[in-house]
């Protein structure tokens, strides 16, 4: 079972990345849960694997025109398929490296996989439940997807 | 030790060739040394023998000049004679030191050891010249003695060129032969000399090629079962599930090792890499080190390795390994540490890693199963009193309300009233579920309920609500979840799942968990009522969720009916009203296609006051506005949410979210709802519904 302390390290580390970028407030929607069988994704998805306490993996997600958005308030003009990857992955590697932060190395994360789409059954055990929290910049949806297990 | 050192072993054969060849060459070099120094001595031989025909014709010339020279003046030139004196004195010295031995005057003035000639045919020649030379050597020193100008020279000439005329011919042909016998023997060695280098050459090269061979064979052989050997081993180690190397003293791994080993650890091309730094990616620092010291004691050959074998740092020890996929995997390895002795020397620290995953999770599994049975009998005391059919019933309505509660959730929303109207929606649901599972006694969920109705009161008045602080509920309803698997989980292993499927609940027993409601309710009021319903069991086959909406809705009203209505028996008594209290459920059809449910108490009615006074409270209306208002428009408030007419908050009541759920059920399937009551004697709900569709075909 996941803990709130949890949970919220990990949602901080999204907010702070775009706190970062844009101090135009990026809203936390309220979480919900998803049975992982039928994963919440939009187009683009870094996912962050994790072992040691707590075992499974954490994901951002969003549509392809807000991470563009994202670029181009980061002043890069290219906004190319690569970069979007690139920059989804430096998000969820933010994530990482905040939680690691947070809970120490036995907190074991891996490097950021970026994937089109929502993450198959490779990284999401289907007998368990997923927390989504969404995030809300400017007029756009993302999310933080939690999928550990204690 | 020293045995060993020098144990030649297979290699005596080899040693003994090459000895063999050392000494053929070292033979061959001294007879060559040897008989080259003899030939050097006869090569002094041959050319003072060649000397010696020079001198005969030298004597022979200064006799016939000395004549020529009398002749013409009478007397002897002393130059001439002095050549001749000293010719025949080399001659004569030379010619003795032939024959017996001793030194000579070389061909550069220098004095040479002769050794007197053993040669047949050389002697023969020598003691024939000796012989002529015996008298024509007299008749020369005779005449080299005669003083210049005496008369007796001339005889002496004449003897001399007399002795010369006889002897001086033989002399040079016995001086000839002597020179070529002296050549034979010196070629003779030469030949010799010759036929022992080809020999001995031939012997070495015989013998370099028999080592040679001798070697290459033996070479082969080594190499066949060094290969063979080899063979054997990379066969084990591709085939032994654990991973094996050798650790040496410097901790860099071997140049072999098991082919599992890479897969284990996950880390490739071993060879020669430092132990430290392979287990610096896999453990945790203070391990790495700690294995390492652990390893220089295994090299220690003071230290017991039985008594240090508990020191084993990685006996059990949890990696994380990167999978194929980039995410990291976590294995259970398990390393021990053995010496390699290479005789009496510890060479070698042999590592063997086994991947001991599947029995730590095994082991993990039968412990989480054992703490899971215990919970499940715990939790089966509680479950115990519950009949199985209603308790499944009550499994699949509880993931419908969990379900409802996640949607609320789910709804996109950012601002402040926003989320206080989800809370308010999971409120309602939350309490509707705390209803049922009253109905049915189970206090687990019952708490559980109230544990979350208690926090999202508690975020309501909260000001300024942002999304994260949901996450408490979410973690929540996760938690409801989990444990309503782990009942449903022990009901399919009671058995129960099964026998609801087969037999579903009569009609009767499904209400009863009313009558334990009212009870529950009732005494945690510290209140009697008595439920008494009628006509309910004759609403079999409606569709389950129009049974379930109704069920909810009814729970909420007795509950209201018994926490609000009722009055406690001392009160009651004082109005002179059966101690006991009422409450009527009774459920009809009605002709023309509707069904009416009413829900009567017999208790105190209506408190008209205290709602004008809550409405007063709320603020949402004047008060000249709430002056106006009629007993009906009263009645109605009780459907507002957070409108209660109880004092206090309690576990039955107070909330104010359960009749506004009711009248949303009520107005979902567009029925009506009539509230009526009479202070001090009863409170009526009158519920008509358009009976479902399905039911309307089938009657």
């Amino acid at each position: 079972m996941m803990s709130e302390q949890t949970l919220r390290v990990f949602i901080d580390g999204v907010v702070r990345y775009f706190d970062h970028i844009d101090n135009s407030a990026v809203t936390v929607g309220t979480p919900y849960l998803v049975e992982n069988d039928k994963p919440a994704a939009f187009d683009v998805t870094g996912i962050i694997g994790v072992t040691g306490p707590y075992r499974g993996c954490v994901y951002f997600t969003a549509p392809r025109i807000l991470v563009k958005h994202l670029l181009l308030q980061m002043g890069e003009r290219d906004t190319c398929a690569e970069h979007v990857f690139d920059l989804v992955g430096e998000i969820a590697n933010t994530v990482s490296g905040n939680a690691r932060s947070e809970f120490g190395p036995a907190f074991n994360i891996s490097v950021p996989i970026v994937l089109e789409g929502a993450p198959d059954s490779i990284y999401l055990p289907s007998s368990l439940r997923s927390y989504v929290v969404p995030i809300y910049w400017k007029t756009y949806n993302a999310a933080v997807v939690i999928c550990l297990s204690h | 030790m020293f045995s060993s050192r020098f144990n030649v072993g297979k290699y005596r054969g080899v040693l003994i060739s090459v000895a063999l060849f050392i000494l053929l060459d070292a033979s061959v070099l001294m007879l060559n040394f040897f008989i080259s120094f003899q030939i050097a001595d006869d090569a002094v031989g041959v050319n003072l023998a060649g000397r010696q025909r020079m001198l005969s014709q030298r004597i022979a010339k200064s006799l016939y000049a000395l004549e020529g020279e009398y002749r013409m003046g009478g007397r002897f030139n002393p130059d001439t004679l002095q050549e001749l004196t000293s010719s025949a004195t080399l001659f004569e010295d030379t010619l003795k030191a032939f024959i017996a031995g001793g030194v000579a005057q070389g061909a550069s003035g220098e004095r040479v050891m002769l050794q007197a000639v053993t040669d047949v045919n050389a002697t023969a020649a020598l003691v024939k010249a000796n012989q002529r030379w015996d008298d024509y050597k007299k008749s020369i020193f005779t005449l080299a003695r005669t003083e210049l100008g005496n008369d007796r020279g001339q005889e002496h000439l004449v003897v001399a060129l007399k002795n010369a005329r006889s002897h001086n011919l033989p002399i040079l042909t016995l001086m000839n032969d002597f020179t070529v016998a002296l050549e034979n023997i010196a070629t003779s060695k030469a030949n010799r000399l010759r036929w022992i280098q080809t020999v001995g050459i031939s012997l070495a090269i015989i013998n370099f090629l028999f080592i040679l061979f001798h070697f290459i064979r033996q070479l082969r052989e080594s190499d066949a079962v060094l290969d063979a050997a080899k063979n054997e081993t990379t066969e084990i180690l591709n085939t032994v599930n654990e991973g094996l190397f050798l650790v040496s003293q410097d901790l860099s791994i071997g140049s072999q090792y098991s082919k599992a080993l890479e897969n284990i650890i996950g880390v490739k091309n071993l060879q020669g890499k430092s132990l430290l730094d392979v287990l610096a990616g896999l453990v945790s620092d203070k391990e790495a080190k700690t294995t390492t010291e652990f390893v220089a004691l295994l090299f220690n050959p003071k230290v017991k390795e039985k008594l240090i074998g508990d020191l084993n740092p990685l006996d059990e020890v949890e990696v994380i390994l990167r999978h194929d996929s980039g995410l990291p995997e976590t294995r259970h390895l398990s390393f021990s540490f053995s010496r390699a002795m290479a005789g009496k020397i510890i060479s070698h620290v042999l590592v063997s890693v086994t991947d001991i995953s599947e029995k730590v999770m095994l082991e993990r599994e039968l412990n989480e199963s054992r703490e899971s049975t215990s919970k499940q009998v715990e939790m089966l005391s509680g479950l115990l009193h519950v009949n199985p059919i209603l308790l499944q019933d009550f499994i699949a309505s509880a993931y419908v309300f969990y379900g409802r509660i996640n949607n609320v959730f789910k709804v996109s929303s950012k601002s402040n009233g926003a989320m206080q109207s989800k809370l308010d929606d999971a409120f309602v649901e939350v309490h509707n579920f705390k209803g049922n599972a009253m109905s049915l006694k189970l206090e687990s969920f019952t708490d559980r309920a109230t544990a979350f109705e208690d926090d999202i009161a508690r975020l309501k008045a909260k000001a300024d609500l942002s999304g994260d602080d949901f996450l408490s509920l979410t973690v929540y309803l996760d938690e409801m979840i989990s444990y309503t698997q782990q009942i449903e989980t022990l009901v399919d292993k009671m058995a129960l799942y099964g026998a609801a499927r087969k037999a579903p609940a009569a009609n009767l027993e499904q209400w009863k968990p009313l009558y334990t409601l009212v009870d529950s309710v009732a005494s945690n009021q510290g209140k009697s009522v008595e439920l008494v319903c009628s006509g309910l069991s004759e609403l079999g086959g409606l569709p389950d969720d129009f049974i379930r909406g109704l069920k909810t809705a009814l729970i909420q009203l007795l509950r209201n009916s018994v926490a609000h209505g009722v009055e406690p028996s001392s009160e009651r008594l004082g109005r002179k009203k059966a101690k006991v209290g009422r409450v009527d459920v009774r459920a009809a059809s009605i002709a023309g296609g509707s069904i009416e449910i009413v829900v009567q108490d017999d208790g105190a009615g209506i408190n008209y006051g205290v709602l004008r006074q809550k409405a007063l409270a709320s603020k949402r209306w004047s008060a000249d506005e709430v002056e106006g208002w009629s007993r009906a428009q009263l009645a109605s408030l009780i459907f507002y949410r957070d409108v209660s007419t109880a004092d206090t908050l309690s576990q039955d009541a107070g909330r104010g979210v359960g009749m506004p759920a009711v009248l949303k059920w009520v107005n979902s399937l567009q029925g009506k709802i009539k509230v009526s009551s009479r202070p001090g004697l009863y409170t009526r709900f009158i519920i008509s519904l358009p009976q479902p569709a399905a039911e309307r075909l089938a009657a």
